[in-house]
């Protein structure tokens, strides 16, 4: 690689990622205005978000998941839509329907036209995704992987950028359904949203039961979050990173000779190959919040579980012990090493 | 590899942490498994010098882990992109020197279709070039010996228990006879190559005893007998060569036996059972008590020296001239009835006869078995020939010096000059002719006590070299064979057995039977022989008739449905149940030589290691010989 290949474009990226830098932590600061702590869960939406993957969120209800979302939303600038999934929701909720309309100023006749549902924002909030049928959750695959929906024999696309931020409660609440894998798969990352601590909590109140509401404003626009997303994805990976990821991804399989006893005892199937690209991805955009311009292990090591762990399957003996799939891949994180 | 001129601190430093690497390597690896394996080595070969007396300089085996060590330290290949990651981890630099000398090395692996990824690739590179300046190797490898362990304290201790141990006396035996103990004893040593002497004792006494014979060359062969199971504790033989040695001595000792064989025409054995009942007869006998003892001890030269005493001490009284005819009558006796006795080789002679003639009339079907058949018998019937004709020599001599015992007594002739001269002669003849007799006697006694000796030599150099899992399995053998002599109960209530278990192998086995129908004769032989002479017991026999014992076929219509019949319950054990044992415990499988040879060894153990009279032990060498396999 010479200076003549490339024409002297350095001064210009390094700008550019120092750009990036700056924008993704006025975003990040700007959402902190309003949530408190999750630091954790903030950056991994904010990961989503450049990486072009949708999120999961997972935690007990009351932890401010949909404001969280809500607020990111709203500090990007872009179109947002919430849908609150109920046991009785239909896909039609979702993806919209056609309706017969009488003809306007006049016309003669009446006619079906498409109404589009709540899918059509640029973040969709689908909270308490979980609560819904699997008939209903199912209608968001299309949406999640391909930007585009299906109704009435019509194929529409989505408004660029689409994110699909969802919450669900844990499986153990009350009126869960759990969510198909092939649907779990399609999710960049899943976050767990932990219980804040004494201070958080402090803060917490402090913010919420004074008369000063916080607001956010919006910092970032979508076309600029797709600028983003493009120069992330212009970042250099190293032959000995892809392989040490794939390494890790295969050992999540129990066939796998790297496996670990803790994989092949407790776990059905591993990541898919959608996990891989997951992890690359997001350790892309850890590596250019830290300003620079290649990711290392130890970023790939710091995705990894919110990449892998719905992606990773526990059988029934694993089940039943009460297994967690973060202990089984940081088995796996400590018995793979890179070249 | 090409390596860009930005890069070559990187390298450098590279460089310098892979060295230190190697260097820390070496230090983890010896002082690590090196430093307690050389302990370990030191402990062991301290142990062997001072228990097997091997070369102090075995010592230096404990330094050889370290140059193994050190070897697999500089010829481990080591990877720059794992030093560079080792950089990275300890300066936190997020892989910024790997991923730079990664760019820089493989350009082609940088996708190309977007200028911008290049750019940053370039941006990596010049990142990890700028971070390097300042780096050091030092701390990122840190030389710090690794902490002593459990495993270390042990090795130490093991050193520490191998210097306690006392250092074995030096063999005594290893100088030369001045150190032996009298009569060129020699001394038990349990240890030194696996030679435990204290079995040997008896034998030794033996070979000691048979080495002042009047009879040359059996006094040599137990010489050097002697000599060879001192070379071997030595040291100087191996068991190989020690029983290469003994067989030598062996083949010496077979032409002497046949040399006596040939040089009496009596039977030897016969005389010697003869001379041996003489001498106890006599004990009772004032005049010739010290014939008796003399007879007993088979020194000839006395026999005919006490002999002539007697007759002299008779002619001065009346008394003892009484006393002389009273042993002379008990001689007279003593010849008699050992030369009335039946030894059974008439018997055996027309058996063999029979068998050979039976043998002519029904062939083998194979002219060549038929030949060869035909030939052994012809050579037993000789030898059964040979033996009786050497019986009846030894039973003429007998019956002269039972006549001339008759002649020496003072009542056998008149008492003129001329009775008085005959009587004198006879009394000569009869002193020379049991002093004869006794010399044979002798002769033929010592070389079965040599041939004992060099069965017993020869299975003692073959078992000192058996090592101890044979030991055990002998001696676990000998215990069940005493349980079952016993009567107890073997493993798992199972009735204990004799029978001595073997490993069941594939082959072919090849016999051949034969026997009278009539089965008549008697078992129980009563003279021993010597090993070149068949025994001459002759047994019941077993074997096929001449009628066939099924006859032709009926042709009455039957039902021939089969019926299952329950045996009644007896006591003792049914055939089946001893032929389901006996499928078990392997006797089917284990062919006569190999059960013979078993036997023999423990009845030579016992023998080896057992007080046993000599007549006793030439009573068992007998049984082995007539029961040993043919062929």
């Amino acid at each position: 690689m010479t200076a003549e290949a490339a024409p002297n474009p350095t001064p210009d990226i390094a700008a550019q990622l120092k750009a990036l830098q700056t924008d993704l932590h006025t975003l990040v600061d700007e959402v902190q205005r309003v949530i408190v702590g999750q630091d954790v869960v903030i950056r991994g939406v904010v990961t989503c978000l450049l990486a072009g993957g949708h999120g999961l969120l997972e935690g007990v209800p009351g932890l401010g998941k949909t404001l969280l979302i809500r607020t990111v939303a709203e500090a990007v600038s872009m179109s947002f839509n919430r849908i609150q999934f109920t046991p009785d929701m239909m896909p039609a909720d979702i993806l919209g329907t056609s309706v017969l309309l009488e003809g306007e100023d006049g016309a003669v006749g009446r006619q079906l036209k498409y109404q589009p549902g709540p899918i059509f924002a640029n973040i969709v909030l689908a909270d308490e995704i979980n609560r819904a049928t699997p008939k209903t959750q199912s209608a968001l695959l299309e949406a999640m992987a391909e930007h585009q929906v299906t109704a009435g024999g019509q194929t529409r696309k989505l408004p660029e950028p689409f994110f699909v931020l969802a919450t669900q409660n844990p499986l153990e609440q009350e009126g869960t359904y759990p969510l198909p894998e092939a649907q779990l798969d399609r999710f960049l990352f899943k976050i767990m949203v932990d219980f804040p601590n004494e201070e958080e909590l402090i803060s917490i109140l402090d913010r919420t039961t004074g008369s000063k509401s916080q607001s956010v404003k919006p910092v970032m626009t979508g076309a600029r979050l797709i600028e983003l997303q493009q120069l992330i994805r212009a970042m250099p990976i190293t032959p000995s990173m892809t392989r040490y990821v794939v390494r890790v991804l295969r050992a999540t399989h129990p066939t796998d000779k790297n496996a670990t006893e803790g994989i092949k005892r407790y776990v059905r199937f591993g990541g898919s190959p959608r996990g891989a690209q997951a992890v690359l991805l997001a350790a892309r955009v850890r590596a250019a919040l830290e300003g620079r311009q290649s990711p290392s292990v130890e970023d790939v090591k710091h995705v990894v579980p919110q990449a892998l762990r719905h992606r990773v399957l526990l059988n029934f003996e694993g089940e039943a012990e009460g297994v967690s799939v973060d202990s089984v891949l940081e088995e796996v994180l400590a018995k793979v090493k890179p070249d | 590899m090409s390596k860009r001129p930005e890069l070559r601190p990187i390298y450098g430093l590279l460089a310098r942490v892979q060295s230190r690497e190697r260097l820390s390597d070496a230090i983890n690896l010896v002082l690590a498994i090196g430093l307690p394996a050389g302990l370990v080595l030191a402990a062991l070969a301290v142990v062997s010098t001072r228990l097997f007396m091997t070369p102090v300089e075995l010592i230096w085996l404990a330094l050889a882990p370290t140059p193994i060590m050190l070897m697999w330290t500089l010829v481990r290949p080591r990877s720059i992109r794992a030093a560079a990651r080792k950089v990275d981890a300890h300066y936190r630099l997020d892989d910024r020197l790997g991923n730079a000398i990664e760019f820089a090395e493989q350009p082609d692996k940088v996708p190309a279709d977007d200028p911008r990824t290049r750019a940053m690739a370039e941006m990596a590179i010049a990142d990890g070039a700028k971070v390097v300046h300042g780096l050091v190797a030092k701390p990122v490898v840190p030389l710090r010996p690794p902490a002593p362990r459990m495993l270390d304290l042990l090795a130490l201790m093991l050193v520490g228990a191998a210097v306690l141990l006392p250092q074995r006396e030096p063999d005594p035996l290893a100088t030369p006879d001045a150190d032996a103990g009298p009569g060129g004893e020699l001394i038990s040593e349990p240890a030194k190559h696996g030679v435990d002497m204290t079995r040997a004792e008896p034998l030794r006494d033996e070979l000691n005893k048979l080495k002042t014979s009047p009879e040359e060359q059996i006094a040599r062969i137990a010489n050097e007998m002697l000599d060879v199971l001192a070379d071997l504790v030595r040291g100087l033989l191996d068991r190989a060569a020690a029983l290469q040695q003994l067989e030598l001595l062996d083949l010496e000792l077979r032409d002497i036996e046949q040399t006596i064989g040939e040089e009496f025409e009596e039977d030897p054995w016969m005389m010697s059972e003869a001379m041996r009942e003489l001498g106890e007869d006599l004990r009772e006998q004032d005049a010739m008590r010290e014939v008796s003892e003399a007879l007993a001890e088979t020194d000839a030269e006395q026999v005919e020296k006490e002999m002539e005493a007697a007759f002299d001490a008779a002619s001065e009284s009346e008394e003892a001239q009484k006393q002389l005819d009273e042993a002379l009558a008990e001689f007279e006796r003593s010849m008699a009835q050992t030369a009335k006795e039946n030894t059974g080789t008439d018997k055996a002679v027309e058996q063999a006869e029979r068998e050979l003639e039976r043998q002519k009339e029904n062939p083998a079907e194979d002219a060549e078995e038929q030949e060869r058949e035909l030939q052994r018998k012809q050579e037993k019937l000789d030898e059964l020939k040979r033996q009786s004709e050497a019986e009846k020599k030894a039973r003429e001599k007998m019956e002269k010096l039972e006549q001339l015992a008759r002649e020496s007594k003072s009542s056998s002739g008149s008492q003129n000059q001329a009775g008085e001269q005959k009587r004198k002669d006879a009394q000569q003849k009869l002193s020379k002719g049991t002093g004869e007799a006794t010399k044979s006697s002798r002769k033929m006694q010592q070389a079965n006590d040599v041939r004992d000796a060099m069965d017993q030599a020869k299975s003692f150099v073959q078992r000192s070299g058996q090592n101890s899992d044979s030991e055990n399995r002998r001696k676990q053998q000998q215990e069940r064979f005493a349980k079952a002599a016993k009567g107890e109960k073997g493993k798992n209530g199972k009735p204990a057995t004799m029978l001595v278990e073997g490993e069941v192998g594939e082959g072919e086995g090849e016999g051949e039977g034969e026997g009278e129908g009539e089965g008549e004769g008697e078992g129980e032989g009563q003279k021993p022989g010597n090993g070149s002479q068949p025994g001459n017991g002759a047994g019941p026999g077993i074997g096929e008739g001449s009628v066939d014992s099924q006859g032709e076929e009926s042709s009455k219509d039957v039902d021939k449905t089969n019926e299952r019949v329950d045996a009644d319950q007896g006591k003792g054990r049914t055939r089946a149940e001893v032929i389901e044992t006996a499928s078990q415990e392997g006797f089917a499988t284990e062919s006569y030589k190999r059960v013979y040879k078993d036997y023999e060894s423990f009845a030579q153990s016992a023998m080896d290691s057992d007080e046993l009279p000599a007549g006793q032990r030439r009573r068992v060498k007998r049984y082995f010989q007539m029961i040993q396999p043919q062929g």
